[in-house]
């Protein structure tokens, strides 16, 4: 099992935003997220990636526990982290950016290999190398996020919210990449509020309301859910 | 909270009616003398440091500017105390414009570094020119204020000083408990966005400088009195320091911060007075290890013991929701033509014209990276454009700065949200309401009635559009504290309050899922329906094509097309750049 959390819970002051979460991904899955907003998706990513700490709980990564470790150390073991909001660093160029995702690598060739990789499926980073983040687009930044996570080469890649402010064009690039990147062999967990592409692509699904798994499925399962389809799909 | 107050008050009075009875000597009236002029100055410079975010390493040359407005006033041209303290005041206020205007160009260290540039200068005058300033020999027989035929003595000057320090503690208090407060704390925690509900950012900004130097230039004159002489060696760097540190170690951005630092330090510098070689180094132990430890200082930490009491929210009746009287021709209510934006070899905007017409919902879409921000940016004043015009309600704003163009009645949210974050939810949308809080600057400092009105008012207003947005449950929390999806909705809300006529959304249904995407829809649908004409920019395209009367496609900063929603859907060149071909596994889902 490549990440395996039991019991999880996690505060802010007074405010349980995790009440007991348990759920498993396996070596080379899919599992999404969905859930409204304020029901804990991003407060489960941020425990995973070391930036939250829980108050109680187990998160097992390849069978090694996370607890007290620091998001840098996450890194260091695989975990790569595209944070919601586009947080890049403004004052570097893009390509400066994207380096920086793999500071923790030292294969240069692979590094060079993955640069123009990841310039190949974003071309308007390319087209903005050397542009500063900062002054790139609202969508141009969510690309470097994605694009900056992927560098580290993760084991398992957490992606929360990736299409957020995406042309619809971009979209359906980045769910092509996730699929391409699960042909790969890697694994990831992905919180998405375009939930019929995000059920689409994924193995399995949960759906996690105010701190709460209430349901759990095969993607295909729960994109036929009435109950999903109600709540989460517009439908 | 407010029987802490009235009881601090009681305390306050009952203590300086103590002081002619109990045996003190001179040396504890000079300590109770330097603690209430410490007060005085930390008080203004709280104002800001604490709420308008400027930090000033400079003030002692307001210090000496009051001062020496007093010395010079009194012992060259023979000007009696009392009208002498007041010129000192007007002198502050006016040296205040002076070091205000740095600060609208720059801001953090640099500004700090300006201040400090201002403190050297006029330490360096008042050394240097002896001729009208008398230099290290200074101003001997200063007068004292003298009252009902006597001149102060020590204990006077404590009653005196003591009843300065409540009267300044009770204007401020009441000004920044009201809108003015608030303008400040939005100034220093998100600019953009204070401009964007009509608060000048260089107006606030100067009027917090100008707060603090009278309240510097007051204690100067007040010490330069009390003493009855003055030289130049008051007028230190150190000075500077002291007063900024007296406001941060205090607990800056707390009314009762200030109090706290000018007893605790002045009190630790008498005692440690004893130990000069100790003095500097167990101050800066202290702060070192203080600050280490209390980063709000003294009174963030005591905060934790105090936790604020929730002030029941009284039930708003629903407040009546007065829009702009507006001509409901149906003319454009925006007319852009040959917008031109480049950053260097970047060219975002490039000759971009359209209109916005009064009463519908038009969306701005195009690829990442098309402009679509730079766009409304321009639009909203927030970035100016090097040509073109854009005409509001047939007047022409471009290049105006943004508040001047939201008190127009432009209002925005922001693509990477600017909410006031440690401010609650309810103070986000008082501050959306800051123009229409029907209370000037002298009402706000005298608590006249007619603030209180203006403020009741102002609150009952925001919490009407809370409840009608959903947001009534969580008024009291701190903005950041609101999942993604609900700080969006709060943008909405602050840039309602400002009561605009033309709303700009950048990307509001980002970060919704579906359903609540679907919400959003009929929240803008009701936001039209009240008369407001909203233009969008949204990657959404069930929100986009259901909703708008009209939309507006940029690429690479051009408009390549615009028309009814269901033209653009079939508009060859906006599928090519933009919306591409459906997959099947999209049309399976």
């Amino acid at each position: 099992m490549m990440l395996s959390i039991e019991n999880l819970k996690v505060s802010y002051g007074a405010v349980e935003a995790l009440k007991g979460v348990s759920l498993h991904v396996g070596q080379g899955e899919i599992v999404t997220l969905i859930g409204g907003n304020g029901a804990g998706k991003s407060t489960l990513i941020r425990s995973i990636a070391g930036l939250v700490k829980p108050a109680s709980g187990t998160i097992l990564f390849e069978g090694r526990s996370l607890a007290g470790l620091k998001a840098h150390q996450a890194v260091t073991l695989g975990i790569g982290h595209s944070p919601e909001g586009r947080l890049v660093f403004g004052d570097q160029s893009v390509e400066d950016n994207l380096r920086l995702g793999a500071y923790m690598r030292r294969d240069a060739e692979g590094i060079e290999a993955d640069v123009a990789r990841y310039f190949a499926l974003f071309p308007r980073l390319l087209e903005r190398r050397e542009q500063m983040a900062g002054t790139l687009s609202g969508g141009e930044q969510q690309m470097l996020a994605i694009a900056r996570a992927l560098m580290s080469r993760p084991k398992l890649l957490l992606l929360d919210e990736p299409s957020l402010g995406l042309a619809p064009l971009i979209v359906r690039e980045v769910f092509r990449v996730i699929r391409q990147l699960k042909g790969e062999g890697m694994t990831i967990l992905l919180v998405e509020q375009m939930a019929n592409m995000a059920l689409a692509v994924s193995d399995r699904a949960y759906v996690i309301e105010t701190g709460t798994i209430t349901l759990a499925g095969t993607g295909a399962e729960l994109l036929k859910d009435p109950r999903v389809r109600a709540a989460y799909l517009g439908a | 909270m407010k029987s802490l107050h009235t009881l601090g008050l009681a305390a306050f009075l009952t203590a300086l009616a103590l002081v002619p009875v109990l045996p003190l000597n001179d040396f504890y009236l000079q300590i109770l003398f330097t603690i209430g002029v410490n007060y005085i100055a930390a008080a203004g410079l709280n104002v800001l440091v604490g709420y308008a975010g400027q930090k000033s390493l400079g003030h002692a040359g307001l210090f000496a500017v009051g001062a020496y407005t007093v010395a010079l006033a009194n012992v060259d041209f023979g000007i009696s105390p009392w009208v002498s303290l007041g010129l000192a005041c007007l002198m502050g206020a006016l040296f205040g414009l002076v070091i205000a205007a740095p600060s609208v160009r720059v801001s953090g260290p640099s500004l700090a570094m300006v201040t400090i540039g201002f403190g050297i200068v006029v330490e360096k005058i008042v050394t240097e020119w002896t001729d009208l300033f008398k230099g290290q020999a200074g101003f001997y027989g200063i007068s004292a204020p003298s009252f009902m035929g006597k001149t102060f003595t020590n204990l006077h000057w404590v009653l005196f000083v003591g009843l300065l320090c409540l009267a300044t503690h009770l204007l401020l208090r009441s000004l920044l408990k009201g809108r003015f407060g608030r303008a400040f704390m939005a100034v220093q925690l998100a600019e953009p966005a204070a401009e964007s509900v009509g608060i000048s950012v260089v107006r606030a900004k100067t009027l917090a400088f100008v707060i603090s130097a009278v309240t510097c230039a007051l204690a100067g004159g007040l010490v330069a009195q009390q003493n009855q002489y003055f030289n130049s060696d008051f007028i230190t760097f150190n000075l500077s320091i002291l007063l900024l540190v007296i406001v941060i170690f205090g607990g800056s951005g707390s009314l009762y911060g200030p109090l706290l630092g000018s007893v605790i330090l002045t009190l630790l510098d008498a005692w440690l007075a004893r130990w000069p070689a100790l003095q500097h180094f167990t101050y800066g132990a202290l702060l070192l290890f203080s600050l280490y430890l209390m980063p709000n200082g003294i009174a963030g930490a005591l905060a934790r013991f105090f936790p604020k009491p929730r002030a029941a929210e009284p039930e708003a009746p629903p407040a009546p929701t007065e829009r702009h009287a507006r001509s409901l021709n149906d003319g454009p209510l925006l007319e852009v033509s040959g917008l031109y934006k480049a950053y260097g070899g970047v060219i975002p905007v490039r000759e971009v014209g359209f209109s916005i017409t009064s009463g519908k919902v038009h969306a701005l879409i195009g690829p990442n990276g098309a402009g679509k921000t730079t766009l409304l940016n321009l639009l909203s004043g927030h970035v100016k454009p090097d040509r073109g015009s854009i005409r509001l309600n047939g007047q022409e704003v471009a290049g105006q700065p943004a508040w001047r163009i939201a008190q127009g009645g432009v209002g925005r949210t922001f693509q990477n949200l600017k909410l006031f974050g440690e401010m609650s939810v309810l103070d986000n949308v008082l501050i959306g309401a800051h123009m229409h809080v029907d209370a000037p600057f002298w009402a706000a400092l005298f608590a006249l009635p007619r603030n209180a009105r203006a403020e009741a008012k102002a609150r009952a207003g925001a919490v009407a559009l809370l409840n009608q947005l959903g947001l009534g449950e969580r008024i009291h929390d701190a903005a950041s504290s609101l999942p993604y999806g609900l700080q969006r909705r709060l943008e909405i809300a602050r840039a309602l309050a400002s009561n605009p006529r033309l709303l700009l959304l950048d990307e509001p249904a980002a970060g919704l899922n579906p359903q609540e995407t679907h919400e959003l829809g009929d929240v803008i649908r009701r936001i039209q329906g009240s008369g407001i004409t909203v233009l969008l920019i949204e990657h959404h395209m069930d929100l986009v094509m259901g909703i708008s009367d009209h939309v507006i496609v940029l690429e690479y900063g051009e408009k390549i097309a615009e028309g009814k929603p269901d033209a653009i859907r079939r508009d060859p060149k906006v599928i090519a750049a933009y919306l591409g071909v459906e997959d099947d596994e999209e049309a399976l889902a």
